[in-house]
């Protein structure tokens, strides 16, 4: 029920946003936004350990190396 | 707290994707292209920190009423900052302070995510348990991944003893510091954190207090804030010095950790819940230059606010050292702030807060005295900056510099060698059978020789914060040496002192050490089980509260826990911050309060035998007969038992 109404509640502004002539259309969106997160792109790389280590080797710390002392 | 490797810090759980919020579809709340498997049309429109920087958008859908007042909440606004630095700041300047608060005080505050769901940006960041939202946040991996040099480390004892709420009743900071506390708005220009409604205190819990069995209540409840009586010694900064680096990116620089405990007048009995007189003072690294970096003379009325502000410590104890007898405070002129306690620029800003003589409570005439036998403490196992100072280069006084290598070579006392005890070889390295124990004597006699070291020299080492030099104090009697001595205060109190420091290497060229083993001060985890239980024997786990508890393990450890029946008493407990001793009247009062007394035998544990060896040698100082320790530690006995 939770899911229902997180997806609810941003259903809703987009209603209002787009009119309740399409209203139709975006509960159809709302719903299917239930799987989505399991099916996205962002998922597939998200979960995948290799891959981020690939794609993040790269990366470093933003932090200064001349910062000092506690926070 | 150790950063996240960069794929650990993005990398989802699966028990997300079954959770209310995985359910959600990701760009609902972080924007970015789901289509794209390529990462950079991936992420064009991406939102790392969306309950940051459009808290309504990320959260407000379903959580309205708490992201109503929970983006102008101290955490979500830091709005006391600007109110601070606007009271000290030159008016025509403010452009340039204001630069300097977001680039750097700015960067602490935190929202939504960084409680609940990751740890905060000033933490460097990362999902905690794969992105699965956390009602209550998490007290290692987020609350003290911010306030952890002060709160964490007082409340968990890396500092001290630790909190009784920690220990006692493993409270954790939403107990005290909950969502009503944490999500309140803070109102406009509000002058300080105390004066917020729903702060925390005490006497929420503790109420009725002077009505109750303990006389002290009665007599002081009123006068002197809880923390006076029921703190123990915290860390006061100074000289936060800010800037860019060449990169760029904002940092801070805070120069200096002294460890103490200072009273100091009330200067703000406004706040709620604050009638008293007296409270305890923390230092803040606040100093007229402090935004150079920004412009020159921007604070033209410095003096406006008190450096020395109220503290609210995290490191309460039914019984301190300051209150274990009237007259440890009354009449005890050093534990209050004097003006000279205070640096030439901030004598106008704490002229309300330094207690006069007049204002120093007279001494109790009346008074039962403690009685502490100091009369066993191996004094010689201790020595002074002074006393160094004037001994260095005679008889057979040899000093050894415990930091490593690249602080050596900064500037160490005249004379001493370097030897590192983490990187020597004294120990077996993590990855071996038995991690992290010592090698065999001849080994450690060879490395010792080597250093040029000999078993009959008054060997006196140093570092700068304690727990290598005295790790390495503890070989040394081990393996035989049969004069070594810690330098109390390490390489900070020779400074302190006035005494100043080469860059000129030395060495003794190699020596036989010729040292006679002492295996009675060590034990291993099969002898250690046959002790347990004994009426006379006490183990003693050094290591921070968060171990015990079980909510970190060393990632050597096959498991988060504690030996049974072993009672934890922090290192912080006794070494404090910068290697400085208590006195060993304080520190025999305070092991007594918990059963821990010289006649006892003591075995001393900790995670690699490192903390253990520090506390060894420190009991053997205060003139315990039988103390040993327990080198395996709880690495390898979580691996077998």
């Amino acid at each position: 029920m939770d899911i229902v109404r997180i997806q609810m509640a941003r259903t809703l502004r987009a209603i209002a946003a787009i009119g309740t002539a399409l209203s139709g259309l975006v509960v159809a969106c709302a719903a299917s936004a239930a799987t989505a997160a399991e099916t996205s792109g962002c998922v597939t790389c998200h979960l995948d350990e290799a891959m981020l280590v690939k794609n993040l080797s790269g990366a470093t710390a933003k932090k200064s190396a001349m910062q000092s002392g506690a926070g | 707290m150790a950063p996240l490797e960069p794929q650990a810090k993005v990398l989802l759980s699966r028990d997300f994707l079954s959770t209310t919020h995985g359910a959600l579809a990701c760009e609902s709340c972080h924007g970015g292209n789901p289509a794209s498997l390529d990462k950079a049309t991936a992420h064009a429109g991406f939102d790392p920190a969306p309950s940051i920087n459009n808290p309504r958008k990320a959260c407000g859908d379903c959580h309205a009423e708490i992201v109503a007042t929970a983006k102008d909440s101290l955490h979500g606004s830091l709005s006391t900052f600007p109110r601070v630095l606007a009271n000290r700041a030159s008016k025509d300047r403010w452009g340039q302070v204001e630069e300097a608060r977001a680039n750097h005080c700015a960067a602490c505050h935190t929202s939504c995510g960084g409680c609940h769901v990751s740890r905060p940006r000033f933490a460097q960041k990362g999902f905690i348990q794969g992105h699965v939202f956390q009602k209550r946040s998490d007290p290692i991996n987020q609350c003290t991944a911010c306030h952890g040099s002060r709160v964490g480390s007082e409340f968990y004892g890396e500092r001290g003893q630790g909190d009784v709420h920690a220990a006692k009743v493993t409270m954790d900071c939403v107990a005290c510091h909950p969502a009503k506390e944490m999500h309140a708005a803070a109102p406009r220009d509000l002058p300080g954190r105390y004066r917020l409604d729903e702060l925390a205190r005490c006497t929420d819990c503790h109420k009725d207090l002077q009505y109750g069995s303990v006389r002290d209540h009665a007599i002081h409840i009123g006068k002197v804030q809880c923390q006076v009586c029921h703190s123990q010694t915290y860390v006061n900064c100074y000289g936060c010095h800010v800037g860019k680096d060449a990169e760029g990116t904002a940092f801070f620089q805070n120069r200096r950790e002294v460890e103490a405990l200072k009273i100091g007048l009330n200067h703000d009995a406004k706040s709620p819940g604050a009638g008293y007189r007296y409270m305890l003072v923390r230092h803040v690294p606040s100093y007229p230059e402090m935004f150079d970096f920004y412009g020159k003379d921007l604070f033209t009325s410095f003096g406006a606010v008190p450096t020395w502000k109220r503290a609210s410590p995290h490191n309460i104890q039914r019984r301190t050292w300051q209150a274990a007898t009237c007259n440890n405070c009354h009449g005890n002129r050093a534990l209050f702030l004097a003006s000279a306690d205070l640096l030439d620029f901030e004598k106008q800003a704490n002229r309300n807060v330094v207690v006069p003589d007049g204002k120093v409570p007279k001494p109790v005439k009346k008074t039962q005295a403690l009685s502490i036998d100091t009369s066993r403490v191996r004094t010689g196992m201790v020595v002074d900056a002074r006393w160094l100072h004037e001994n260095l280069g005679k008889g057979n006084v040899v000093v050894v510099d415990a930091r490593d290598r690249a602080a050596y070579d900064k500037g160490h006392i005249d004379g001493a060698i370097s030897l590192d005890p983490l990187t020597s070889g004294f120990r077996t390295g993590g990855d071996a059978e038995r991690p992290f124990v010592l090698v065999d004597h001849a080994e450690v006699a060879g490395i010792l020789g080597r250093a040029g070291l000999a078993a009959d020299d008054h060997i006196v080492v140093y570092d700068r914060s304690g727990l290598t030099a005295i790790a390495l104090l503890a070989v040394l009697e081990w393996a035989g040496g049969t004069h070594v001595s810690y330098l109390d205060g390490g390489i900070e109190g020779w400074h302190e002192a006035g005494f100043h420091a080469s860059t000129v290497p030395s060495s003794r060229g190699t020596r036989a050490f010729k040292g006679t083993v002492q295996p009675r001060f060590v034990v291993d985890s099969g002898t250690l089980a046959t002790l347990l239980g004994k009426p006379n024997v006490v183990v003693i786990d050094a290591r921070a509260i968060h171990r015990i508890l079980g909510e970190t393990r060393h990632v050597k450890a096959s498991r988060a826990g504690a030996i049974p029946g072993s009672i934890n008493l922090p290192l912080g407990a006794l070494l404090m911050d910068n290697g400085a001793l208590k006195s060993p009247a304080e520190l025999l009062w305070m092991l007594r309060t918990r059963g821990i007394t010289p006649d006892r035998t003591v075995v001393t544990t900790c995670d690699t035998g490192l903390a253990a060896a520090d506390a060894f040698f420190l009991l053997r100082y205060l003139g315990f007969q039988d103390v040993r320790v327990h080198d395996e530690a709880w690495v390898n006995w979580s691996k077998t038992r």
